[in-house]
C-alpha cells in the first residue's frame, strides 16, 4: 500500500475537491477514489481526512451537502456551490502562479535573491 | 500528526475504526464540538464500509479486508488531528477559554442579578402607581424580594457552577480552565450581593448590587458563602473528573 502524503498537503485537497465537484455532485467516498484516480496515487492520504476538508468547505459557503438514500445506503452528497466556483477560479490561478514559480527554480531560470 | 507524547496519542489497543470511543474521546479532548464529531464520525463508518466492500471484493476474508480498509482510512492520529486542526470545527471553550470559563460566567451573574433588580423595581413602582398613595406594600411583595435575594445570592452562582462542571465534562475540557472558572465564578457569586430594602409609606426603598468588607461579620459572612458555593460547584466537579478519569484512559 503507497505511504500517505504528509499532513495531506495545505490547500491541495481543497482545490481538487473544488476541482472535482465541479463535475458533478459527489459523495467522500467518490471524492477520494477520485483524487488518487486522477492523481495516478500520486496525492494519496488517510482517506479519513477528506472529511474535515468537505466540512470546512461547506461551513464556508463554497459546497452544499445533502443526505440522499441511494441503492439502500443513505450517503452525503456533496455538490460545488457559485461561491465555491469563484473560491476554484482563485485557487487555480493562485496554484498556476506558485508552481510556475517553483518550477522556474528548479530548473534554475531564476534569479532568486537571498537579500 | 500528533506527537507521540500528546495526550492523544493513545497507547491503548489499535486502532479498531470510527465506532471506537477513543476516536470520539480523542475529538472532544482536543476541543472538537459534539456535533461535528458526531457527523465525522457517522461519515467516518459510512466510508469504512465502502472500504471493506471494496476489499472484499478484491477477494481479501473479512478480517484481512477489514484491516486493509482502516489502514487505509488513516490512523487515529491522522483522524484527530486532521478535525482538530481546523479551528472552525472547535468550541467556544477551546478557542477562547477565558472568555468561555472566567469572562462569561461572571457576566451570566451580573446580569441574573440586575435581571431580579429590574423585575422587583418594575414590580415596586407598578405597585405604589396602582395604589396611588404612600402605602405599604403587600406581604407577598416581601416575599418576592425575599426569593429574589436569595435566587441572586445564593443559586444564581451554584447553577452557574453546575452549568461550567456539564460543559467541562461533555467537552471533556482540560481541568485547569473549570477549575479557575468555578473558583472565580464562587468568589465573585459570594462577594457581590444584592441587597433590598423596600418602601414603605413613610420611606423609600433601596436596591444594590455590590460587594461590601467593612466589617468582620461580613468578611465572616463572604467565607461561608464561599465555602459553600466550591463545596456544591468544585466538590462535584473533581468528584466526577476522579471517576471518570479511569472510564476514559480504559476507552
Amino acid at each position: 500500500m503507497a505511504a500517505t502524503n504528509p499532513s495531506f498537503m495545505n490547500g491541495v485537497p481543497e482545490l481538487l475537491v473544488l476541482r472535482l465537484l465541479r463535475n458533478g455532485e459527489m459523495y467522500g467516498y467518490q471524492i477520494v477514489q477520485a483524487i488518487r484516480d486522477e492523481t495516478g496515487e500520486v496525492v494519496n492520504l488517510g482517506e479519513g481526512v477528506v472529511y474535515p476538508v468537505l466540512h470546512a468547505l461547506e461551513k464556508s459557503g463554497a459546497i452544499t451537502a445533502q443526505r440522499r438514500a441511494v441503492n439502500g445506503r443513505s450517503r452525503i452528497y456533496y455538490a460545488l456551490s457559485p461561491a465555491g466556483a469563484s473560491r476554484l477560479t482563485e485557487l487555480t490561478d493562485l496554484w498556476a502562479r506558485v508552481t510556475g514559480a517553483v518550477q522556474q527554480v528548479l530548473v534554475g531560470d531564476a534569479h532568486v535573491s537571498l537579500v | 500528526m500528533l506527537a507521540s507524547s500528546d495526550p492523544l496519542s493513545f497507547d491503548g489497543p489499535a486502532f479498531d475504526g470510527p465506532s471506537s470511543d477513543r476516536l470520539w474521546e480523542a475529538l472532544l479532548q482536543g476541543g472538537v464540538a459534539r456535533r461535528p464529531a458526531r457527523r465525522y464520525l457517522a461519515e467516518l463508518r459510512e466510508h469504512l464500509d465502502d472500504l471493506i466492500a471494496e476489499e472484499r471484493q478484491a477477494a481479501a476474508d473479512e478480517r484481512d479486508a477489514r484491516a486493509r480498509a482502516l489502514a487505509r482510512l488513516g490512523s487515529l492520529d491522522e483522524l484527530a488531528g486532521a478535525m482538530i486542526a481546523r479551528r472552525e470545527f472547535r468550541t467556544w471553550s477551546a478557542k477562547a477559554p477565558v472568555a468561555t470559563w472566567l469572562i462569561a460566567p461572571s457576566l451570566a451573574l451580573a446580569a441574573g442579578a440586575a435581571l431580579a433588580m429590574v423585575g422587583l423595581v418594575a414590580t415596586a413602582t407598578s405597585l405604589k402607581q396602582a395604589t396611588g398613595a404612600p402605602a405599604d406594600l403587600p406581604a407577598w411583595m416581601h416575599g418576592l424580594s425575599a426569593g429574589a435575594v436569595v435566587f441572586s445570592n445564593t443559586l444564581l452562582p451554584v447553577m452557574l457552577g453546575w452549568a461550567l462542571v456539564a460543559m467541562a465534562v461533555r467537552q471533556r475540557s482540560p481541568s485547569r480552565w473549570p477549575i479557575l472558572g468555578i473558583v472565580l465564578l464562587a468568589v465573585v457569586g459570594a462577594a457581590a450581593q444584592l441587597n433590598v430594602t423596600l418602601p414603605s409609606a413613610t420611606a423609600h426603598g433601596e436596591i444594590g448590587y455590590s460587594a461590601d468588607f467593612q466589617s468582620l461579620a461580613q468578611w465572616t459572612s463572604y467565607s461561608g458563602r464561599l465555602v459553600l458555593n466550591l463545596a456544591l460547584t468544585l466538590f462535584p466537579y473533581v468528584a466526577l473528573s476522579l471517576w471518570r478519569a479511569p472510564r476514559i484512559r480504559s476507552a
